[in-house]
């Protein structure tokens, strides 16, 4: 019986009294892949958030890793902390920093290890993330859009989390890197275990990476099941995303 | 972490590892651990870990190597192994960059120096360039923008100016007025309140708050909008980020210095009119009347004639920097800090200069 990793239970969020979502409700159990999609604006991100402890919701449970982050104190977050990490969508890396020392960056803040084989991993995580040994030690702004993409994922599997977000992982990347990172996602959770949870608008990835699609819309999660059920579903918002032309090019449906 | 300080035991001739074996739970180095294994170790058994990650795998194939032992491993583990494996690099590409010798860094910078000055007399061309066509095509001047300058550099500075200008006035008025009250010539602290603060104090004052306030908000604004790519949209949109950002910027702030130093002119000789009263006896209509008869206008116009000058150090200083700005957020930060301490440097510079050049004029 595999056991819940997030569970958010009646969630509500408001920003600048505006409703994002109104009882909300969401499972990924452990070693899922767990898509979230829907329209832009639907509070995607707004749950990414809240999901990383960086926006306290309005009413409704969140429990990661089966604890309640509403009671959890300071140094219990922090170490929750620890276990997840996100990839943010514009890579968020820091721009003083070379790769390599963005990726050792957590390292050093959390681990005992000695340096030199923190930075032997750093270097492995660089290369898992499928960049060349030689932008390790370029900064950000000498990267291009792609690359960033890819540093960002090395720095989130630094600390070898066990719940990793993705925001939009393959948006703007070509074809043949989109696809090397979704054959990683799968490799990543295969081997390390991972909790996957990806905000993703790319179809390809839909169709081959998550194991559940989470669809938001009105504020709600109206539908997480496989795409193939999706495909089937008869609510309206999820039949317009995933029976529209393009879609049906991606699914062969 | 704590409750899994054992990470091995060792039954027979195999090494049983057991706990977390992650990068956040293992200790720096298993050497001394590992010392204290006194017979042979043949096999490795890394089932029971309950947690094994990358840093873990490396360990693990540390002790294997040491031992040149078997290792059993379970499918996940061997997937993980085959994983890391498959990633083959040379151990540590991160190179620290070279240390200069005293002499070349001193040329260096001199040079970055040279260079800078250069690019910065060529930004003030091309500013001087736009100003000037700006007289044959009025319609193009962006109004708004200077207007929203005015608001925000002029408008907003008038409390803190005035206060600070206020002080001014009453710590001159103090220490000139010990002075004079020995010899009892209490009201030429009027003379002397009167050019100074009208001469030097009120412009300087002004300069040294807009410098802070203002431009190095103009340098982090325009950092920002370089960092977000937000000048090449402009420029692509055909819209010269120097005409409609810069040009504004500097004209809207030498309308408005000369304002603002006007403003603490005012309220400088106003502190210093309150502690003459209260300390040297001098009416208002007596400071006031004084006032009228030694300090001239001239005095007004003489501080007056520097604000634009400082104005315009201060707006193309700070707007210059916003351009140099390359790479993220840190750059923002040092290219303000540089922003203001060149306006100010700069500011000192030119006050010396009118003093030299009014010495000069004998006025």
């Amino acid at each position: 019986m595999p056991k819940p990793i997030i569970q958010v239970e009646n969630l509500s969020t408001q920003i600048d009294g505006h409703w994002i979502h109104r009882d909300l409700n969401f499972t990924v159990e452990q070693g899922e892949i767990v898509a979230i999609v829907g329209g832009s604006g639907a509070g995607k991100s707004t749950l990414l958030n809240c999901l990383l402890l960086l926006l306290p919701p309005a009413a409704g449970t969140i429990k990661i890793f089966d604890e309640n982050i509403e009671t959890l104190d300071a140094k219990d977050k922090e170490a929750l902390r620890t276990r997840c990490s996100i990839m943010f969508q514009g890579g968020a890396l820091f721009s003083e920093l070379t790769v390599a020392e963005n990726v050792l960056f957590p390292m050093l803040q959390h681990s005992h290890l000695e340096k030199p084989l923190l930075t032997k991993l750093a270097i492995l995580k660089i290369l898992m993330a499928g960049l060349n040994e030689d932008a390790a030690p370029k900064y950000p702004d000498e990267l291009s859009g792609g690359m960033i993409k890819r540093a960002a994922v090395a720095r989130a599997l630094a600390l070898d989390p066990e719940l990793l977000f993705l925001d939009e992982p393959s948006s703007g990347l070509d074809p043949i890197t989109a696809s090397g990172l979704d054959k990683l996602i799968l490799e990543l959770r295969d081997s390390l275990k991972l909790t996957i949870v990806i905000v993703t608008h790319d179809l390809d990835t839909l169709a081959t990476v998550p194991d559940r699609i989470a669809f938001i819309g009105q504020g709600k999660v109206l539908a997480c099941d496989t795409l193939a059920n999706l495909i089937k579903s008869d609510i309206p918002e999820v039949q317009d995303y995933f029976n529209n032309a393009r879609a049906k090019r991606t699914f062969g449906a | 972490m704590e409750k899994d300080q054992s990470f091995f035991y060792i039954k027979d001739d195999t090494l049983i590892c057991q706990g977390e074996w992650t990068i956040l739970s293992l200790p720096p180095s298993l050497e001394d651990y590992l010392s204290s294994i006194d017979h042979p170790v043949k096999n490795i058994d890394a089932r029971p870990i309950s947690r094994l990650d990358s840093a873990g795998v490396e360990f693990i194939q540390e002790i294997q190597k040491r031992f040149s032992a078997a290792i059993q491993l379970s499918d996940e583990q061997k997937r993980l192994c085959s994983l890391i494996g498959s990633y083959t690099f040379k151990p540590t590409p991160i190179e620290t960059p070279k240390k200069l010798s005293g002499v070349e860094e001193l040329g260096q910078s001199a040079y970055r120096g040279y260079l800078e000055l250069l690019k910065y007399f060529e930004f003030i061309g091309e500013v001087f360039v736009l100003m000037f066509s700006w007289i044959f095509l009025p319609q193009r001047i962006l109004w708004r923008n200077i207007a929203k300058v005015l608001e925000s550099a002029g408008y907003y500075g008038l409390p803190i100016i005035g206060l600070l200008s206020f002080l001014i006035g009453v710590v001159l008025a103090y220490q000139m007025g010990v002075q004079l009250k020995n010899y009892g010539a209490n009201i030429f602290v009027v003379n002397l309140l009167g050019i100074s603060i009208l001469r030097e104090f009120a412009p300087l004052i002004t300069a040294i708050i807009v410098a802070g306030r203002t431009g190095s908000a103009f340098t982090a604004e325009l950092g920002t909008m370089k960092v977000n790519q937000e000048l090449d949209a402009l420029t692509t949109m055909g819209v010269k980020p120097l005409e409609y950002l810069v040009t504004p910027k500097i004209l809207g702030l030498i309308i408005a210095m000369p304002l603002l130093s006007m403003w603490a002119s005012f309220t400088g000789i106003f502190g210093g009119m309150i502690m003459s009263k209260s300390m040297l006896d001098i009416t208002f209509i007596g400071f006031w009347h004084q006032f009228h008869t030694a300090v001239g206008t001239k005095q007004l116009w003489i501080g007056l004639m520097k604000t634009p000058v400082f104005a315009f150090i201060i707006s193309s200083v700070g707007c210059f920097q916003g351009f140099e700005v390359s790479g993220g957020a840190e750059s923002v930060g040092k290219q303000t800090t540089r922003s203001v301490v060149q306006a100010l440097f700069l500011i000192i510079v030119a006050d010396a200069f009118f003093s030299i050049l009014l010495s000069i004029l004998h006025a």
